[in-house]
């Protein structure tokens, strides 16, 4: 049967411990569809009986048998605190993936700079692992990434692999000093100051709490880098995923059909913090 | 698809509304706009209150021993558990009824009581919330008090309203203020705090915590003998932290009114001698026959009226000795072995910590309920009873008018109507077989309530307006004021600058379960569940924190440490906590005070210290 | 667009012809009194039943093509477990729907069925249900407005039929293949229109617009909240006077908002249905982090208003977002509902 509000059976074929409070869970749709996502698309994921929520998808790509999210538990959030209980084998609903994610196109030959915010990794890193994969196509890569403690921060080994690289310059910070950590320290924009651009050739690609984001905006503008340029995937409350509910409404766009990605420059007037 | 009228069984409002069911589920709630209370407006609660029977709080298996059970087996439970300690003696045992209750459950629950247990000690959870101001009112008027319809508010040329709170506690009230306001009428807000009220108004009157009573003695004195206040009031006005321009106004507005209306919620005038003053006042404004006053008391339960006239009250009568009340029952050390509670959680008035250490002084406590509450959990026994909605029946709304419920749903669960619940309690006690179906309870119901005698209870049925008339106290205890009310003393020092006010807010619904099952309601209320104080934003930046930070707060009686939010409306030397954390009200603000005549329990101010614990 | 035929009918036949219609369909929704005398849209059995004498109802009938509540789906627990659609069958017929909640029914229809999605509840029930109109031209409510939102007080079109009582006649008009069908199995109660039908209606007009006590303009409100032009202040004034009830959305046709929750049933299937929401609520926006986007009232009640006049959502969705049906001017406590709205978004004050 079909209907746009009606999930397709999947399984859950791994859950994987990111942190203490996120979790990676591999899907695997029931009737064997194969799903292609674009980074930053998302899908709408149900608990039967608890309810129905959103998430990123974490893996990118065409006739994908399988799909990840990394999803955080909140205390009291029905349908991550029961995800969180689930185990491989058991099953869930699973509609999308929807929105319209990042357009790999228009990064292609520009310099990326990635700023990322506690779980906003999880929308970039879909796009950061399909640019690594065609490393060639764009120019210097950056990323910046915040966590509140060493504790919080997401895909360590993967954080790892990065910043090993030559062709990947990867700067961590923490909110506030640990006894766990020998990096910076201090929110995401402090790690501005130092960092050269070129802004004609920058696009930067921005996901994090909506508190970070006009902090960040302002970093971006002080280094020349133009609204156009700065890219942003929101996140808000959401029950249907395509424009019907209402929730995630702005002004006169959806962020789950008319985004999750917008620019600077789409939103400037729209946002709502 | 069908479709039947209901009164909405929330707050003392009796908003009409039409039932909606589909396919045996009863889906949605919709305004009557016929109906005099509500006119086709309702709360958001009023709105969703379709979800509450399919809640999934809702209790729906007998409970024995923390266990589910048939209903032989929790009945046979409980009737032996009550047996036992019925052999103490009937002063042994305790009965409390909810608000919520329907007429015909209320006096199920009252023959139950004096028929079955024998017992004098039998109170209800509405008057334990309005009873101080509801007796304050009726003992100075000399008569039963029944409130005018509300949308009477709306055709005052002055209103004084002593509760800013309305906006959330009683829209429709706040609502006929606001059509007042447009029309032209004078609105005087006078509170300890602005709960919302006050940018609706045209006069705002600041008082201090406590200082309520003083204010209105002073007022009535000034109206009954025109001229320049005495050294004394004025005195009095500055001790009460009344600003004597805005006193001078209020009384001039109060002289020149022709239609006045008083309009407070029980939830913020809750003594008998504020309420007393009121009366007062209303009732000189009356004598001189140029001007009409009605006072407008906006009570907290969807039956408090109902319950009270049925005689869920203790003993013979709230003045005579015998028979304890809510609060009594309730006291530490208790004086009962066993309490039987009908209708919703304990937890309310006691809170978690509360009730736990209730239970444990407790030899048996029952349970007998629609939803699943902190009491259900903790009860020996705890039987599901069928909920608004699923029964037949009646409210008696403030006015005095008698609406009628019908069952448009199948029960839920194992749920089943109160009065047979009881029924079979009784007799497996050993006690009288009672009345267990509407028409021998409507006429048991006329029979000993005087106001309902000459009820026509078909016509009720059919959705015919009926009025019963006011119910004869049989009390007649004067209400003590004292002939110079004072605001009540704060020990406000150098030590403890602040203080600490408990007063109930938008979120005093969270500790309704049933609101928990209603998907919107228990968002709306996400917020409202663990404590918190609200403070002046001035009182934030002195202290060098910011919302959702927390601050130490300590008083006579104890400390907390508790986040804080930020509200103009609080004034920069007061600290509010809200009403439902009622744990840490009583860690905070100590026990209840017990009014000796009205047997109603409220906090008084206490002063309070803050402290930024990052700063310490 | 005009109507494809008319026809005249003396009133001593409405209920005949109603019965005719009552034929072609399964089931008759029509406005009808309920104790203690509120007009609900309901199924009703007979012509006896239908109450016409009426402004609007405080319900609109829309409700019966986007649910208050309504199930989406069932799942049955298992290994893996089964999901089964939900939803009703038969046909349907609106009867005596005002103008008013037409227009809304074709915002609704382009915002449920046009676009990227299509919502396949709302396409379902709207594919099987036929709209009767009954103009307004002869009884004003006092609360409606349709006047400033060129709603009425008759519809040009989105009707299958329409019926608007002119002198001692009804004119009955035909506004789609389906209503041609229908007036054709009513044919021998009907007779050809006099031409002086639909003139004679289109000078009730100006009586009828005198007649309301509601004045809202709209054009200038679109205009000044379209250019951003409303101090903040003025969200302010009405958030202070709104209660947060919610009833607005509520009762307003053209509100689509929904939220979903799971129901767990008696016999252990779960099923996922979805409810009105409303935009003015404080929980509507949070998430689940705690993070509010809307947190203040004041933000509420702007987006509820701009979504409603703004002009880049009039493009989005093909029409204003008020039609003037005078709804929440009955159910709003403080008296900020739409016409006032709009009044105070002109003067900015």
């Amino acid at each position: 049967m079909s209907g746009l509000y009606v999930p397709q059976i999947a399984a859950i074929e791994r859950v994987e411990e990111e942190t203490a409070t996120e979790k990676t869970f591999t899907l695997r749709p029931l009737n064997g569809d194969r799903l292609s996502c674009v980074p930053g698309q998302f899908i709408l994921l149900s608990v039967f009986g608890r309810g129905e929520a959103p998430f990123c998808v974490g893996t990118a790509g065409q006739d994908l048998p399988t799909l990840d999210i990394t999803v955080r538990r909140y205390p009291g959030g029905r349908v991550t605190e029961a995800l969180h209980s689930l185990g491989p084998g058991a099953y869930v609903g699973l509609r999308g993936p929807f929105g319209n994610g990042f357009k790999v196109e228009a990064l292609r030959g520009r310099d990326l700079l990635f700023v990322a915010g506690g779980i906003g990794l999880i929308p970039v890193r879909p796009l950061i692992r399909q640019v690594l994969s065609e490393r060639d196509q764009f120019g210097r890569l950056v990323l910046l990434f915040g966590a509140r403690q060493p504790s919080e921060i997401l895909y360590r080994r993967e954080l790892d692999e990065w910043q090993a690289r030559e062709d990947f310059e990867v700067q961590l910070t923490i909110d506030v000093p640990h006894p766990d950590w020998s990096g910076h320290v201090g929110v995401v924009t402090t790690l501005f100051p130092d960092l050269e651009v070129d802004p004609a050739r920058t696009k930067a690609i921005i996901v994090g709490p909506p508190v970070m984001y006009p902090f960040v905006v302002a970093a971006c503008r002080e280094k020349g880098i133009g609204d156009a340029d700065m890219i942003f995937s929101l996140e808000r409350y959401m029950k249907c995923g395509v424009g019907k509910c209402g929730h995630c409404a702005m002004k006169h766009k959806y962020v789950c059909t008319d985004g999750p990605v917008f620019t600077y420059e789409e939103i400037r007037e729209i946002e709502e913090h | 698809m069908s479709r039947q009228f209901a009164i909405c069984p929330f707050c003392g409002c009796g908003c009409g509304m039409h039932l909606e069911v589909f396919d045996g589920r009863l889906i949605a709630a919709l305004p009557s706009q016929v109906h005099p209370a509500g006119a086709g407006r309702l709360c958001l609660r009023g709105w969703q209150a379709g979800t509450l029977v399919q809640s999934s709080r809702r209790l729906l298996v007998p409970q024995a021993a923390g266990k589910q059970a048939s209903w032989e087996d929790a009945l046979r439970a409980a009737a032996e558990g009550i047996r036992a300690l019925a052999a103490e003696g009937p002063q042994a045992l305790g009965v409390l009824g909810s608000g919520y209750l329907t007429n015909e459950e209320a006096s199920a629950t009252r023959l139950y009581a004096t028929q079955a247990l024998r017992t004098p000690n039998l109170d209800n959870f509405a008057w334990a919330l309005d009873g101080g101001s509801i007796w304050g009112l009726e003992q100075t008027l000399c008569i039963p008090y029944r409130s005018p319809v509300l949308p009477e508010i709306a055709s005052a040329d002055v209103i004084l309203c002593l509760s800013s709170s309305l906006c959330a506690d009683n829209p429709q009230a706040a609502g006929y203020i606001m059509a007042a306001a447009e029309a032209g009428a004078t609105v005087i807000v006078a509170d300890e705090v602005d709960q919302g009220l006050r940018e609706l108004s045209t006069l705002w009157v600041q008082h201090k915590p406590g200082a309520r009573a003083a204010l209105l003695q002073v007022l009535w004195s000034a109206l009954g003998a025109p001229g320049e206040l005495s050294a004394k009031q004025r005195d009095t006005l500055q001790q009460a932290g009344v600003d004597a321009g805005a006193f001078a106004e209020m009384c001039a507005a109060l002289r020149k009114a022709k239609r006045l209306a008083l309009v407070f919620s029980t939830t913020t005038v809750q003594t008998p001698a504020e309420a007393a003053h009121i009366a007062e006042i209303v009732m000189l404004l009356n004598a001189s026959g140029q001007q009409e006053a009605a006072v407008f008391a906006l009570r907290a339960q969807c039956n408090s009226v109902g319950v009270n006239d049925m005689g869920l009250v203790p003993g013979e009568g709230r003045a005579r000795e015998r028979g304890l009340s809510l609060y009594e029952m309730l006291a530490e050390p208790t004086p009962l072995r066993a309490l039987v509670v009908i209708g919703e959680g304990l937890e309310k008035f006691v809170g978690e910590q509360g009730l736990q250490a209730l239970r444990e002084r407790l030899d048996f406590l029952l349970y007998l309920g629609g939803y699943q509450t902190a009491t259900s959990e903790l009860a020996d026994v705890a039987l599901p009873m069928t909920t608004w909605g699923e029964t037949e029946g009646t409210f008696t709304c403030h006015d005095g008018s008698i609406w009628p419920l019908h069952q448009v749903v199948p029960p839920t669960g194992e749920s089943r109507y109160l009065p047979e619940i009881l029924r079979d309690l009784s007799v497996a006690q050993g006690g009288p077989p009672l009345p267990a179906d509407l028409p021998s309870l409507r006429a048991e119901i006329s029979r000993q309530v005087f106001g309902y005698r000459l009820v026509n209870w078909e016509q009720v049925a059919a959705g015919q307006r009926a009025v019963a008339s006011a119910v004869p106290s049989e009390d007649s205890a004067e209400v003590q004021i004292p002939a110079d009310e004072l605001p009540v003393p704060i020990e406000a020092g150098p030590e403890r600058p602040y203080t600490l006010l408990v007063r109930r807010d938008t979120g005093s619904w969270a500790c309704d379960p049933r609101a928990r099952g209603a998907e919107i309601v228990e968002r709306e209320l996400a917020g409202h569940r663990a404590p918190f104080l609200v403070i002046n934003p001035q009182t934030c930046r002195n202290l060098e924190t910011r919302e959702g930070r927390s601050l130490t707060i300590s008083t006579a009686f104890g400390s907390q440490t508790l986040p804080v939010r930020c509200s103009p409306g609080v004034p920069p030397e007061v600290v509010m906590l809200p009403w439902q954390f009622r744990d840490v009200a009583r860690a905070l603000a100590g026990p209840l005070h017990l009014d000796a005549a009205s047997r109603a329990g409220y906090h008084l101010p206490v002063a309070a210290a803050l402290e930024n614990p990052s700063q310490s | 667009m005009p109507a494809l035929a008319q026809y005249s009918l003396p009133p001593t036949r409405l209920k005949d012809l109603f019965q005719r219609l009552s034929q072609a369909v399964d089931q008759v929704i029509a406005p009808t009194r309920v104790p203690p005398g509120d007009v609900f849209y309901d199924v009703v059995q007979g012509p006896d039943e239908v109450a016409l004498d009426f402004g609007n109802s405080l319900v609109s009938p829309v409700a019966w093509l986007y649910r208050p509540v309504e199930e989406m789906f069932r799942v049955l627990p298992g290994e893996p477990p089964r999901v089964e659609p939900c939803g009703e069958e038969g046909r349907r017929l609106l009867f005596a729907v005002r103008p008013c909640d037409l227009a809304a029914i074709g915002r609704l229809d382009q915002f449920f069925l046009e676009g990227d999605f299509r919502d396949d509840l709302y396409a379902a029930r709207r594919a099987r249900t036929l709209l009767v109109a009954l103009a307004c031209a002869t009884q004003a409510d006092p609360r409606c407005f349709c006047s400033c939102c060129e709603t009425g007080p008759y519809a040009e079109q989105g009707f299958d039929l329409q019926l608007s009582l002119v002198g001692d006649r009804y004119l009955l008009e035909v506004g789609s293949e389906s209503g041609a069908a229908l007036a054709e199995q009513c044919r021998d109660l009907l007779e050809p229109a006099a031409e002086d039908l639909a003139a004679g209606r289109a000078q009730q007009v100006q009586a009828f617009y005198a007649g309301l006590e509601q004045k809202a303009n709209m054009p200038a409100a679109v205009r000044r909240l379209s250019s951003e032009a409303v101090p903040v202040e003025l969200w302010d004034r009405i958030a202070s006077r709104c209660l947060g009830c919610g009833g607005c959305s509520f009762v307003c046709p053209v509100c689509t908002c929904f939220y979903t929750t799971d129901q767990v049933r008696e016999d252990g299937s779960i099923v996922r249905v979805r409810a009105w929401d409303s935009c003015r609520l404080e929980g509507y926006t949070r998430e689940a982090s705690g993070h509010n986007p809307r947190a203040h009232r004041r933000q509420r009640a702007e987006r509820f208003s701009y979504h409603k006049l703004a002009y880049p959502c009039i493009q989005r969705e093909g029409r204003l977002g008020c039609v003037g049906c005078g709804r929440c001017v009955t159910v709003c406590f403080g008296g900020v509902h739409m016409p006032r709205v709009a009044q105070m978004i002109r003067r900015g004050e």
